[in-house]
């Protein structure tokens, strides 16, 4: 594993930034003004100490002044509303937001955003990108809610100036600064072994603010229909989150968090005791024939090609079908911002991510990686009347290293071990500049951006970016975004676990994957009634596949052909009565890509439509809302290309080509009892649809191996929780 | 597939119809305003014309920003000092985390709640860029004759009501009760 390196002239200039804006602020920093009263007709131009605070709706005047251009943002009130308790739970019934399941057994979830695939979603912290494909995989449910300020989307390649990877967007953990002294507890409790505890503390001080917030979440394992193996993975997760907070530091208000992650989950048999699991080699504890389509005798199942069961009978323990995986993290975000004077800004930002994986792939393959990810980050802001440029610099540094032991038999290396065969390094430094501008007395607002990066693998891209804002009037406006970014492939979850029983993985034939996007909204905002409505056009062009060759190797290698999502999406919510909301939130996908990518493009299979439908009910001490998303159906034997490489249940018959439509409806309460005890209760998947009552929620090839099947559906029945918030101010 | 296609088509044709037929902003503080929202609590819609011919204070705060912490006990005296100015405050936050606030303060005026989004109604206050608190003086015909960005004072409400009260009666309306 390669674990040091040497930074390119390229990547300096950051750091070089960083101390040239830090001599600047030292010696051109004024004190702010005194605060004069108004005139009549004439509104205070001195401002004493304003916060802006809450969500800023991404129509708001100035909004694309911002290095990433939100598209939509989601308060802490609306995560508790629904009684979210993670990034993934937080981001669900809303219009061209998705969460996927990618795995049925391990359940690898990513966020997809206008129905692209989860990898082209970048995640941030505080603005600071350090997550990756391989984090991501299964850290996306182990961020928590917890002393988050807002959650911004930012649909579209065109939105994030210094986030070029998000090909379909951005989603941006935002941490809360603490304004007064807090503590918060809560603990919730529910079936399938669910129980949460967190808290929240703060402190605010002369000179800034702590914070600090902790999770113990623990989750069982849940086979829905008496297969013995799970359908929803089982976790024991703990987070630990430090903030610092300082408001004058050299002239710089800091904003720091360090976070870390433990985190267990077992899937495949149930339980939690994973040594036994481990140690369970032979026999056979599951049930194959229970569910839908389910085997006709337990211990086997029916070979399609064949229509004999498959001999001999199952004997691989309950390890044979295991999915286990342990994650460690720590990560470690800062940003400064400093006013140097009424025309001049600077922003630095850094993070820093520590990622251990150590997992067991049943009869696939052991495997334990090693990720670092550095990102740092510089730039002014100067002002010319409403004009505002940008110029900044950027580096990102990332490493991945792993072992791995192939535990499939017909492999070359089976049972051998072997080092980084999905290793990567990239280091990318990157120069930006972005000007806002406004015209038609304020009435059109425009951010015009480009950035050059240079990759040591890929050398150098250049994606530019252009964002207008139209006020047609106080209550209506239109967004247009128009651009282009680029990501670099990397190799494991993205696409295949088998990789790591491949003889190599050959990358020489990778390109970036790139994005063109166009996308339109039409904003309306009332007193009563907000909607908004959006068009979005994304092109993918050398999307990266891998293509398994007849000597066994994976080839990572870009698609022949552009694949291409186009979507229509509406919000509206409507303020019935003072404490009566409804929300409806229909959207439409068109998919195109070439049939010769087809098979490799299961990443692509989404609904044709979906409609969300939400009602609140808001009065005194009680919030209640349910809501529900109706899911339409996906042409399953299109995206799986069933035609060339059918798929067959557990008795041999052959998956549906289509999904079923299904409604997923969620429900929440709570009740503010006095000023620090809030009672809260929610009811998630009401009516308990689930996709392994409809579908072997495994599946076989023709020749009688199986495999986890496609997740178009619910993977977890009706579950109840309940818990109590007490809060202390 | 050729369906779906002319539905896109329509939803496009319809946005830019939309787009291109609404005139631009009318000039801000030029017309009365006039607004519907629900009180904190949930049980009724606050008009603005609910107060007609008589002055009214805005304040629009949230519950996590230091100043409009600081300024609420001075809005709360000065509501009862300016007994012809209907004072009314307008909370960004969740509706509960607002109402504890307002109950804790004892705020003795209408509390109301922010529309679902807020930008809207921000704009047709002068606050384009959403900067909390921010406090607006209407005259009698609603129309806003004084603003301020920031944390208000006795002196700023006083001349701000003043001005106000001259200016609606240079109009010849009727002055407040």
């Amino acid at each position: 594993m390669r674990s040091s390196y040497s930074m390119p002239a390229l990547a300096a200039l950051p750091l070089a930034m960083l101390f040239a804006s830090t001599a600047l602020a030292q010696t051109s920093s004024t004190p702010p003004a005194p605060s004069t009263p108004p005139q009549a007709n004439k509104p205070a131009k001195t401002l004493q100490s304003v916060n802006v605070s809450g969500v800023i709706p991404p129509t708001q005047y100035g909004a694309l002044r911002s290095d990433i251009v939100q598209t939509e943002s989601i308060s802490a009130k609306d995560m508790a509303n629904i009684g979210a308790t993670s990034l993934i739970d937080a981001l669900t019934h809303r219009p061209g937001i998705d969460i996927q399941v990618e795995c049925s057994v391990c359940n690898v979830r990513s966020i997809t955003l206008d129905n692209l695939p989860g990898r082209f979603t970048t995640l941030t912290l505080d603005g600071v990108p350090i997550f990756s494909p391989v984090s991501n995989a299964y850290g996306l449910d182990m961020l928590g809610v917890n002393g988050l300020e807002r959650i911004d989307v930012s649909r579209g390649a065109a939105t994030s100036l210094t986030t070029p990877e998000s090909l379909a967007g951005t989603v941006t953990l935002v941490t809360k600064v603490p304004t007064k002294d807090t503590a918060e507890i809560e603990a919730d409790t529910g079936n399938f072994g669910y129980q949460r505890e967190t808290f929240y503390l703060a402190k605010v001080l002369d000179w800034g603010a702590v914070s600090l917030n902790g999770t113990n979440q623990d989750h069982a394992s849940v086979d829905g229909i008496g297969y013995g193996i799970s359908q929803f993975t089982g976790y024991q997760r703990k987070l630990l989150g430090l903030g610092l907070f300082v408001n004058d530091f050299l002239g710089f208000r800091i904003k720091t968090r360090f976070d870390y992650i433990h985190e267990d989950r077992g899937g495949g048999p149930l339980g939690d005791d994973y040594k036994a699991i481990l140690a369970s080699t032979t026999g056979n504890p599951f049930n194959w024939s229970a569910g839908p389509n389910g085997s006709p005798v337990s211990n086997t199942w029916v070979e399609p090609s064949t229509g004999q069961l498959v001999e001999p009978p199952y004997d691989g323990g309950a390890s044979g079908i295991a999915q286990i995986i342990f994650t460690r993290r720590e990560q470690f975000v800062t940003t400064a911002d400093k006013q140097v004077d009424d025309d001049t800004a600077i922003h630095l930002a850094a993070g820093y991510a520590h990622h251990e994986q150590a997992s067991w792939y049943g009869e696939d393959s052991d495997y334990w990686d090693r990720q670092q990810q550095v990102y740092l980050d510089a730039n002014i802001q100067k002002s010319f009347g409403d004009a505002q440029v940008t110029v900044g610099a950027n580096y990102k540094y990332e490493e991945l290293g792993s072992r791995s032991i192939s535990q499939t038999p017909d492999t070359p290396y089976y049972g051998i071990l072997r080092y980084n065969v999905d290793s990567y390094i990239y280091r990318t430094p990157g120069v930006y500049a972005q000007l806002y501008d406004t015209f038609f007395d304020n009435r059109l607002e425009l951010n015009a951006s480009v950035r050059v990066d240079h990759n040591n693998d890929f050398g150098t891209i250049t994606t530019p970016r252009l964002n207008l804002l139209w006020h047609h009037s106080d209550n209506l406006s239109s967004r247009l975004a128009i651009g282009t970014g680029y990501r670099l492939p990397t190799s494991f979850f993205e696409q295949d676990h088998g990789i790591l029983s491949a003889v190599s993985v050959d990358r020489t034939g990778a390109k970036p994957e790139r994005s063109q996007n166009a996308s339109y909204s039409l904003n309306y905002a009332s007193d009563l009634f907000t909607a908004t409505t959006s068009l979005n056009y994304t092109r993918i062009t050398d999307m990266a596949l891998f293509v398994n060759d007849a000597a066994n190797a994976f080839v990572l290698e870009p698609a022949q052909h552009p694949f291409i999502v186009k979507s229509a999406d509406f919000e509206g919510t409507w303020k019935a009565t003072p404490a009566d909301s409804f929300t409806l939130g229909p959207e439409f996908y068109r998919y195109d890509f070439n049939a010769s990518d087809a098979s490799n493009a299961a990443l692509f299979s989404r609904p044709e439509y979906r409609v969300s439908l939400g009602y609140d009910h808001d009065s005194g001490p009680w919030d209640f809302n349910i809501r529900g998303t109706f899911t339409g159906p996906q042409d399953l034997s299109k995206w799986y290309d069933y035609a060339d490489n059918p798929i067959y249940n557990l008795n041999g018959t052959p998956k549906p080509n289509w999904s079923p439509t299904f409604w997923v409806v969620d429900t929440h309460i709570s009740y503010q009892v006095n000023k620090w005890l809030e009672l809260h209760a929610g009811v998630n998947n009401i009516f308990n649809y689930q996709q392994a009552k409809h579908d072997s929620f495994l599946f076989q090839d023709p020749y009688g191996n199986i495999n986890v099947t496609y997740i178009w559906g619910p993977n977890i029945g009706r579950s109840y929780t309940a818990g109590v918030k007490i809060t202390f101010e | 597939m050729h369906r779906r296609l002319r539905i896109t088509d329509w939803i496009l044709l319809t946005m830019l119809a939309l787009a291109l037929g609404f005139a631009p902003s009318r000039a801000l503080a030029a017309e009365r305003l006039e607004f519907t929202l629900a009180t904190l609590d949930g049980h009724a819609f606050v008009k603005l014309s609910d107060f007609p011919n008589r002055q009214v204070l805005i304040n629009v705060w949230g519950t996590e920003c230091p100043p409009c912490v600081k300024e609420t006990p001075l809005l709360n005296a000065q509501s009862q000092i300016y007994k012809n100015v209907q004072f009314l405050g307008i909370g960004t936050d969740d509706r509960i985390s607002s109402l504890l606030f307002a109950n804790r303060y004892r705020v003795r005026y209408p509390q109301l709640q922010a529309p679902n989004n807020p930008a809207g109604l921000l704009r047709e206050l002068g606050d384009l860029h959403g900067a909390l608190p921010f406090t607006v003086v209407l005259d009698a015909q609603h129309r806003i004759c004084a603003r301020r960005m920031g944390e208000v004072d006795a002196r700023w409400i006083a001349t701000a009501v003043h001005d106000c009260t001259a200016e609606t009666e240079a109009d010849g309306s009727r002055g407040p009760s």
